[in-house]
């Protein structure tokens, strides 16, 4: 440390911007001298002085002259010396207190990873235990399907296809798009379903002849919205006025007056002349 | 699929096309020999009703809700007088002999039989599932066609055709309420909406779709020029739709409702949805629950009521198809849900719970909760004619 500075107080105790390196100060002012030159020079003994002593001798220097010139300085430079000792005791915190940050979040985004690995983990096992789940529903769907096709099947080909409400092959044909679309959608994700993929075609190759046979049914609707005619076709089929056993025209049904709609008519056809 | 179908918000507001030109004074008048008291029934061949000694006509155009509790028709007479009728939405099957059947018809209780078992459709059903705690079979479900229920559709038909009766002219228009896309499921309204448009074009009509909500605009805001918010709380869902100048501005869903409440209730007091709807329909007002019943009736009534608001409130927040409304506008509720007591109290206190994004007015109820959407679409058919 060199001479003190002369001048005001605030001059020569301005803060130092940034931390002072003993270490680097010596490694900078040293000269390296070889051991042949100082041979030469006639010096055979070298007095060494450890990093420590000189740290050691550092401090005590510095002590004195503090204490000196604390002794010396009035209130307001005490105060002026604890305030620029504070901050730079706040600085030195905030930079160890960000090197504990950046080291608790470093270890907060290992826990998140390792805790993100087990969550997929687990949802990778409840898949698994779902999509089990699910082909044993679908099974038992497919089963019961087969059943009603087994049935009606026997049934068109005993010619009990016309004039009854129960079984045509438009109603047939209908049920089976249907066991077709449901079969599909849950087969499909679970990939692995190869029998109930084969089921699903077969379903739909026997939805094609019984559609063929009812009426030219095209099977490529099966998962779309019905059309119209095909909807009519089905409404078209027998009911209630039909024959079929009801008493419903024998019974009244439920029924009200309500004031009319003629001023809301009026309105309305108001508001669209007006917008004309 | 016919363009209609796809585009169920019609706009009628503003150059929609002229109606059926067959007749043009959009009135049909039909005398009956043996005359009828069923206004909707105009073909005299037709013997789905009793017949009686009423001389009647009425102007050409239906209107239909078909909801997931109750399916209910309008029809407008000359003098300008709405005749609805109603049928409950659900039917159960029960045991087949010679004693009930009789017993049924002299008790006035629908019946018919398919595939040798006895169907009891409409109010009975619901009725008897209550004396024996059964569940009801519905043909719909979250306010569309139920996926699970295999009688569905010839139930459906046979219920419509108990409503509609026969067309006064081939293809009479026939205005049929569908739900809008819900906001909370991944439900598909195309399919529900291509059954009905079938269904009633093999009856004799012209099925054209209405958004639920929209038929409560116009069938409830005449006088705000079809301006303002038209809520139908119906079994399945909650259709919500705003409108300006009778343009849908904004039209959606959610799939809680009615029967969102039954079964709620009917979990947590260990009891059958049915008998949960029965409790509900008894006469509760959910302001002032009396019971350990009223009780849990009310705390999902005011569930619902919260729920639906937050959608609505959020689907404002990121629409960005939103009008400007220059004065602030009136929200009506209709459909049978919220026919209960108290049901607009509640309403309120949940909408001072929230920012709502426009200033309203007022929060009222339909003339005729029951039957707006269904006068809704009768306004619509009529309309065209």
């Amino acid at each position: 440390m060199g001479r003190p500075a002369e001048g005001p107080w605030e001059e020569r105790c301005r803060p130092m911007s940034q931390p002072f390196s003993v270490q680097d100060a010596i490694r900078q002012s040293a000269t390296d001298v070889d051991l042949e030159e100082l041979s030469r020079r006639g010096l055979r003994k070298v007095k060494v002085l450890d990093k420590q002593t000189v740290f050691r001798l550092i401090d005590e220097a510095v002590n004195r002259v503090v204490e000196e010139r604390l002794a010396a300085a009035t209130d307001k430079e005490r105060e002026q010396i604890q305030s620029e000792a504070r901050q730079e005791f706040q600085r030195l915190v905030k930079e160890r207190q960000v090197e504990v940050d950046n080291t608790v979040e470093q270890k907060v985004q290992q826990a998140k990873a390792a805790a993100l690995a087990q969550v997929e983990q687990v949802q990778a096992q409840a898949r698994a235990q779902v999509d089990a789940k699910v082909q044993e529903q679908v099974g038992a769907q497919v089963e019961s399907y087969q059943a009603k096709i087994r049935e009606l099947e026997a049934q068109v080909q005993k010619g009990n296809v016309p004039g009854t409400a129960e079984v045509d092959p438009l109603q047939l044909s209908e049920m089976i798009r249907q066991a077709v679309a449901d079969a599909a959608p849950v087969a499909a994700p679970s990939g692995g379903s190869s029998e109930l993929a084969a089921l699903a075609k077969s379903i739909e190759s026997l939805s094609k002849q019984v559609g063929n046979s009812g009426g030219g049914n095209n099977s490529s609707r099966a998962v779309e919205a019905p059309s119209e005619e095909a909807l009519q076709a089905f409404f078209s089929r027998p009911s209630v006025s039909d024959g079929v056993e009801s008493n419903i025209s024998n019974v009244e049904v439920k029924n009200a007056k309500a004031n009319g709609v003629n001023k809301n008519l009026a309105k309305l056809r108001s508001l669209k002349k007006g917008s004309e | 699929m016919t363009e209609d179908m796809d585009k169920p918000d019609n706009d009628f507001g503003f150059g929609f096309e002229s109606g059926d030109d067959a007749v043009s004074d959009g009135s049909v008048n039909v005398n009956f020999d043996m005359g009828t008291n069923d206004p909707m029934n105009m073909n005299p061949a037709s013997s789905n009703v009793p017949a009686s000694s009423v001389v009647t006509s009425t102007e050409l155009g239906r209107g239909l809700d078909v909801g997931t509790a109750n399916l209910v028709s309008s029809v407008q007479d000359a003098e300008g007088n709405v005749h609805i009728k109603i049928q409950r939405n659900a039917f159960l099957d029960i045991d087949t002999d010679d004693y009930t059947k009789n017993m049924l018809t002299r008790l006035n209780v629908q019946y018919v039989v398919i595939n040798n078992r006895m169907v009891v459709v409409g109010d009975p059903a619901f009725e008897l599932a209550n004396i024996f705690n059964r569940e009801t079979r519905r043909p719909m479900r979250d306010g569309m066609i139920s996926p699970d229920e295999s009688d569905a559709l010839p139930i459906e038909k046979m219920l419509l055709e108990t409503l509609l009766g026969s067309p006064s002219v081939e293809g009479e228009c026939c205005y049929y309420s569908v739900p809008a896309e819900p906001i909370d499921a991944d439900l598909n309204v195309i399919y529900h909406q291509g059954v009905f448009g079938g269904l009633l074009k093999s009856l004799g009509f012209t099925g054209k779709p209405l958004v639920e909500g929209h038929a409560v605009v116009f069938s409830e805001l005449a006088e705000d020029d079809f301006t303002g918010i038209g809520i139908s709380g119906g079994g399945g869902m909650f259709n919500i739709c705003v409108s300006y100048k009778s343009i849908p501005a904004l039209s959606f869903s959610t799939t809680r409702g009615g029967d969102w409440i039954d079964r709620n209730v009917g979990n947590v007091l260990g009891i059958s949805a049915s008998r949960a709807t029965a409790i509900k329909e008894r006469g509760v007002d959910i302001t002032r629950p009396k019971n350990r019943e009223e009780e849990a009736v009310e705390i999902y009534y005011r569930n619902l009521i919260s729920y639906t608001l937050k959608n609505i409130k959020s689907r404002f927040e990121s629409s960005s198809s939103m009008p400007n409304f220059p004065e602030p506008i009136s929200i009506v509720c209709a459909g049978g849900t919220s026919l209960i007591g108290g049901f607009i109290e509640v309403f309120n206190d949940e909408f001072q719970k929230i920012n709502f994004p426009i200033p309203v007015k007022e929060i009222r109820h339909a003339e005729d909760p029951l039957y707006s959407v269904s006068k809704g679409c009768l306004v619509a058919a009529l309309s065209e004619a």
